[in-house]
């Protein structure tokens, strides 16, 4: 018995680092784990106050430039409208004639339970490996887990775990990110529809660059070029298929078993986040509650 | 008292440095400079190594929550780590004459004594950090060249921060 308090007193240094890093390796396993706590939600609330505070003064430093981007959105935004109204028109027209089935009216009408909830970003990272991003509002702004996050320029994120006015979400420049993108593989002008070869490719990030990430598993079949533009494709939960992802740079990383590898360059600038946008798709959390409900096996 | 609430102003102001500088100051996605370690490295010599694990331990923990909440503890652990290692590293690398460590000014020792301290606790802090963020040896050699680079600047700094404000 007394060896054995002898032995603990000269190990006790010992012991308490044991302890100290078991709690530290916990909270880096368990990374951005969705199990609310108080205790968590306390942190969350408090931390992102700070840092709400802080990236006010930031941002005052930054209006200009973001004025600059917001403008030039704006005007992206403007020519799609006009693009966009006149298809409408001429839809309308065909509708006069009672030409179009009408199944195919009401999937056009039910695109408008897509709404945008714009958000300030108030801390972000590029330089790890699992980057997060924190922004401005949450679950009283009708925030939810498992929404896309877009900036005026192309995808950012998802949301992983939301407070009441604050919300984490999981960067586009993250291990765990993934998405099923698609590839136009001819330069297309915005709103133009796509072609039936579109092919579809697996985005991952590499953990090399902000810039920079990579599309795996293209079949060989597909023809891509530089500058083929990737947006985001219907098998996708979290956004609206047609959200642009990047332009491919480099179209032959490496060639394995039938799959090209390419890498492209994001559309969103990282490294400058500012005012995002969750998109709250309705009839997608209809869609998810449904698929809750089917059993796993 | 006067001595310990010195220490505390410095934990504040190191900490906010690090957030409101040192974290914008990545180079080339690849290194980023680490400064707040500074003041762990250069904690006073008579505390014991359970206080040391503890500061450490809170100081890291601080310097995590300012990333954010949901990828919380790769400061935390490699502050903890680097503790463990301050109190012996002081003693191995000191002269042979030194009877206590606690009679170790580091305002007295020269360039070639510091940089033997700093190098070292460097390196096993941002080892540890840099792969616990990559958490596998995938892409092995681009961690460390992170880690490498990483580090040179924290010394850089580090060593321009010493010779400043601390050299007598």
């Amino acid at each position: 018995m007394f060896r054995l308090i002898k032995f603990l007193s000269d190990s006790r240094n010992v012991i308490i680092f044991l302890i100290l890093e078991g709690i530290a390796l916990n909270m880096v396993i368990r990374k951005s784990d969705d199990r609310r706590t108080r205790m968590g939600d306390f942190l969350m609330d408090n931390v992102s106050k700070y840092q709400e505070w802080r990236s006010g003064i930031n941002r005052y430093f930054l209006l200009a430039y973001e004025n600059e981007r917001l403008k030039d959105a704006n005007s992206r935004l403007q020519g799609d409208i006009t693009l966009l109204s006149e298809q409408i028109q001429h839809y309308e027209g065909l509708l006069k004639l009672d030409s179009l089935p009408r199944p195919l009216v009401d999937t056009f009408q039910q695109r408008k339970f897509v709404s945008f909830i714009p958000c300030q970003v108030i801390q972000y990272t590029t330089h790890r490996n699992y980057n997060y991003i924190t922004i401005n509002k949450g679950s009283l702004d009708g925030i939810g887990p498992d929404m896309g996050v877009i900036s005026s320029e192309g995808i950012v994120g998802r949301v992983v775990r939301v407070s009441e006015r604050y919300s984490v979400v999981q960067s586009a420049l993250n291990f765990d990110f993934e998405l099923i993108t698609k590839i136009k593989t001819k330069p297309v002008s915005s709103g133009g529809a796509f072609s039936p070869d579109d092919a579809l490719a697996f985005f991952e990030w590499d953990g090399r660059s902000a810039r920079f990430a990579t599309l795996a598993y293209i079949p060989e079949t597909v023809e891509i070029h530089k500058e083929d533009t990737v947006v985001t494709s219907a098998f996708s939960t979290l956004f609206p298929a047609g959200f642009i992802v990047g332009v491919i740079s480099d179209t032959e990383k490496s060639k394995k078993d039938g799959y090209t590898t390419a890498e492209i360059k994001l559309a969103t600038d990282f490294y400058n986040l500012s005012s995002v946008y969750v998109i709250n798709t309705e009839p997608q959390a209809v869609l998810d509650s449904l698929e809750r409900t089917l059993p796993h096996d | 008292m006067i001595e310990s609430l010195r220490y505390l102003l410095a934990w504040v102001l190191y900490i906010l440095m690090q957030d409101l500088l040192f974290n914008n100051m990545t180079l080339f996605h690849a290194a980023t400079p680490f400064v707040f370690l500074l003041f762990l490295i250069l904690l006073p010599l008579n505390l014991p190594v359970i206080a040391l694990l503890g500061i450490g331990f809170v100081t890291g923990l601080a310097a995590d929550l300012f990333y954010g909440v949901a990828n919380l503890g790769l400061h935390t652990a490699a502050c903890t780590l680097v503790m463990l290692f301050r109190n012996r590293l002081v003693s191995i690398i000191s002269s042979s004459n030194v009877r206590n460590i606690n009679e170790i000014s580091f305002r007295q020792q020269n360039s070639v004594w510091i940089t033997s301290l700093l190098l070292p606790m460097i390196l096993i802090h941002h080892s540890a950090y840099f792969l616990l963020d990559a958490f596998s040896l995938h892409d092995f050699f681009f961690t460390l060249l992170k880690i490498l680079s990483s580090s040179l600047y924290t010394f850089l700094l580090t060593f321009m921060l010493f010779t400043v404000f601390y050299k007598r």
